[in-house]
């Protein structure tokens, strides 16, 4: 085990027993969580894959459907020996709308993952308008500056990041990222806060509530697939979560991330 | 066992009506644009299909057409083998955004 792992597995046991009562869904102003636990999931059998046909929100009990040949698998084993989903760079899952789903104010967005080495720019998710004119937001992971990032679309393109570092290392990794104004925010990468650059002005867009999992929309629009990898949960709160809160979420989801 | 298939853009019509013929309700096969600069237009289409994989396949392969090549895929024992044998083919994932 190297010394990042170590630290990360003492992290979790001086957290002691309260953070494991914790759940996502004792927190407030909840979004959607998408969780890769086969409780979750409705899969067909495809020797030898499970493919995902739909998934439950773990906040709202809300199914979403999967998408045709784009459907995910579901792997048992897939984030250090648990559950996850695996996106092969084509699949995608779609959240059409769920409650405050433009994600104009502030907000909470949680994720564990697990990326393979040089696996160049992939979205984790959009949330993009529903009509015209194309525009929205990606969380993805930069391929080119090696970390997760915001990134702006339509009126031009820009981004918010991570500093420097590389996390494509296909070891289990949870992030945390929290819009706490207008056009700033923070950003925590397996439960410890990094610092971060970049900026991203007049962040807001109204109606950009198309949410598409593991993937994008094209200006077609057209809906594809864009992530590689293994994501065992998203979730998505509409408020910027800080203090004691945001330490349990934290804990908890490099909980998951470790297994 | 995952395939992962790509098509020219003029057989990719052809192609997905037969996949569906294959595997009704699949939608379409080939939706992921692809050129050689990364730029639209795009030249070139894929997509890594699970169900029914291989009958898809040699549907498509019947067909002849003269654009489509497809890989035999385990993703849990590669699942970067796609920007792989995209890249063989001098082919980059278009990225609008």
């Amino acid at each position: 085990m190297d010394r990042q792992l170590w630290r990360r597995f003492q992290l979790q046991k001086e957290a002691g027993s309260r953070s494991s009562k914790f759940r996502p869904s004792d927190l407030p102003s909840q979004g959607f969580w998408l969780d890769a636990h086969p409780d979750f999931l409705s899969t067909t059998f495809s020797d030898p894959d499970y493919l995902v046909d739909s998934w439950t929100d773990r906040f709202t009990g809300e199914v979403f459907a999967g998408s045709g040949a784009a459907r995910p698998k579901y792997v048992s084993e897939g984030i250090n020996g648990h559950h996850a989903i695996q996106f092969d760079g084509s699949d995608y899952l779609e959240v059409v709308s769920f409650a405050g789903a433009d994600l104009v104010d502030l907000w909470t967005i949680g994720m564990v993952w697990r990326l393979p080495t040089e696996t160049g720019t992939t979205q984790f998710f959009s949330n993009l308008r529903i009509g015209a004119p194309w525009e929205g937001y990606r969380y993805q992971y930069d391929g080119t500056g090696e970390y997760p990032s915001i990134r702006k679309l339509g009126s031009g393109y820009a981004s918010y990041a991570l500093d420097s570092a590389t996390y494509d290392d296909d070891a289990p990794h949870s992030s945390i990222m929290v819009k706490t104004g207008t056009t700033t925010f923070d950003f925590y990468v397996d439960g410890v806060k990094t610092t971060s650059g970049g900026t991203i002005t007049d962040f807001n867009t109204e109606q950009a509530g198309y949410t598409v999992i593991g993937g994008s929309r094209s200006t077609g629009p057209t809906t594809v697939g864009t992530y590689t990898g293994y994501i065992s949960d998203i979730v998505v709160y509409k408020d910027a979560k800080s203090g004691q809160a945001l330490n349990d979420l934290a804990l908890y989801l490099d909980g998951r991330a470790l297994g | 066992m995952s395939v992962l298939m790509v098509v020219g853009k003029d057989d990719k019509d052809t192609a997905n009506a037969e996949a569906e013929k294959i595997c009704p309700g699949i939608g379409d096969v080939f939706q992921v644009p692809l050129s050689a600069t990364g730029k639209y237009p795009a030249t070139h289409y894929w997509m890594g299909i699970s169900e029914h994989a291989t009958a898809v396949r040699a549907a498509i392969k019947k067909l002849k057409l003269p654009s489509f090549r497809s890989f035999l895929w385990n993703t849990n024992k590669d699942i970067r083998l796609a920007q792989k044998k995209l890249k063989s083919l001098n082919l980059k994932r278009i990225e609008d955004g």
